[in-house]
């Protein structure tokens, strides 16, 4: 199962996945808390810029 | 539950706006490819797609202008994680001599164009590429002032730029996206074009999002509100961005793999992975952009999730349906 989900998904895809999963955590988290934590809203930005970044570069590295 | 008419006439106009942008972006785009490529079949094909994408610019359009003639002068932006941000009465106001001229550009663009296709395709072809990016340039500087205008520079008016204008990116291309892969879905002639296009697609929608983050990292001290509807937006945009990735990731490259090997069947499963993932990515999108407009949502995060998770089911349904009944194929004149 991992070993699938490793050749399904590239590194820029599993960045990102992993920005949704910190979103979403984050706001069951601050739902129940009825606080907002600063960490996850940058932690999820961080890593979605990365994210964005390196798909865009596979796609440009393929291109060419 | 409060909804004001003019919460939904602001939504229509921003949706409608958003679609007729992405339309007008995406007709431009494939013109362009059609012109580049050498194949005759590509040619054909790729006007073809931008000659749909013409009618659901005009319906975006139809819609945007209609709703703007119709809203009152409460407006209100807010941006997609739940953020909320109020412009002043004074900006609000302003927004709407510094938009009127465009959309009269706007509408006067339509209608030459529609009475030049209707009695010269070939004139309207030769200068299709021209009207396209024309109708996207004009649609994308409507879409920046349409929400606020001080005549000032400082980050809450890039808030409300930035945020205004990555709907064309985001919405807009999602609901062109779906559009593109409805029409493709009856054609393995027009999924060999049209698909290898997706990553690309996809990427301009990430970047899309991109912007609308930058936007709220500007005004990130004064607009956080923790309300239900700001919680069901964080979760939303989380969902999207995970649903998005499977999406146009390994569906897609599944997807032009079985093209690549001869239309080789991808197995029911991955068919109705594709379905699913393509019904989360509309709905998702379009919840943000709605709840955008309705700062005081008397829901709580449980009963927006259901709403949620229930509109999901009833779109599934209804694409299924779509799929079953929409058998167009391009014709061969190749005429946008």
């Amino acid at each position: 199962m991992a070993y699938t989900l490793r050749r399904l998904i590239q590194p820029g895809e599993w960045v990102l996945i992993a920005s949704g999963a910190v979103m979403v955590v984050g706001a069951v988290a601050m739902h129940i808390g009825q606080e907002f934590y600063v960490e996850f809203w940058f932690a999820a930005k961080v890593l979605y810029g990365i994210g964005v970044v390196l798909i865009v570069y596979k796609l440009f590295r393929n291109t060419s | 539950m409060e909804i004001g008419i003019e919460n939904l006439v602001a939504f229509a106009r921003q949706l409608g706006l958003a679609v007729a942008g992405a339309a007008a972006l995406w007709a431009f785009v494939f013109l362009v490819c059609s012109r580049t490529c050498r194949s005759d079949t590509s040619q054909i094909i790729f006007h073809w797609i931008a000659g749909r994408l013409q009618w659901l610019m005009y319906g975006g359009i139809v819609l945007g202008t209609t709703s703007w003639l119709a809203l009152s002068l409460f407006y209100e932006v807010f941006a997609h994680e739940g953020i909320t941000l109020y412009p002043t009465a004074y900006e609000v106001m302003a927004a709407f001599p510094i938009t009127a001229p465009g959309y009269l550009v706007l509408l006067v663009l339509s209608l030459v164009g529609l009475t030049v296709r209707w009695h010269s395709p070939r004139v309207f072809h030769r200068y299709a590429l021209g009207y396209f990016l024309a109708q996207f340039l004009v649609l994308l500087s409507i879409t920046s002032f349409s929400s606020a205008w001080s005549g000032e520079v400082s980050a809450e008016k890039a808030f409300f730029v930035l945020h205004s204008v990555h709907s064309i990116f985001t919405l807009g291309t999602v609901l062109v996206l779906d559009f593109l892969f409805l029409s493709a879905k009856s054609s393995r002639t027009l999924q060999q074009h049209i698909f290898p296009l997706f990553p690309w697609i996809s990427a301009v929608i990430w970047i899309g999002l991109g912007i609308d983050f930058l936007s709220v990292a500007l005004v990130f001290d004064d607009a956080v509100m923790l309300t239900s509807r700001f919680f069901f937006s964080q979760t939303v945009v989380g969902i999207l961005i995970i649903n998005g990735i499977l999406l146009s990731g390994p569906i897609t490259r599944k997807i032009l793999s079985s093209l690549e090997h001869g239309f080789e069947s991808i197995g029911k499963r991955w068919l109705l992975f594709a379905d699913i993932a393509g019904t989360v990515s509309i709905t998702s999108w379009s919840a943000i952009t709605f709840i955008d407009f309705f700062p005081e949502v008397p829901l709580s995060y449980v009963q927006l999730i259901g709403i949620y998770l229930t509109v999901i089911a009833v779109l599934f349904v209804g694409h299924n349906l779509w799929e079953r009944y929409d058998t167009a194929e391009p014709r061969l004149e190749g005429r946008v």
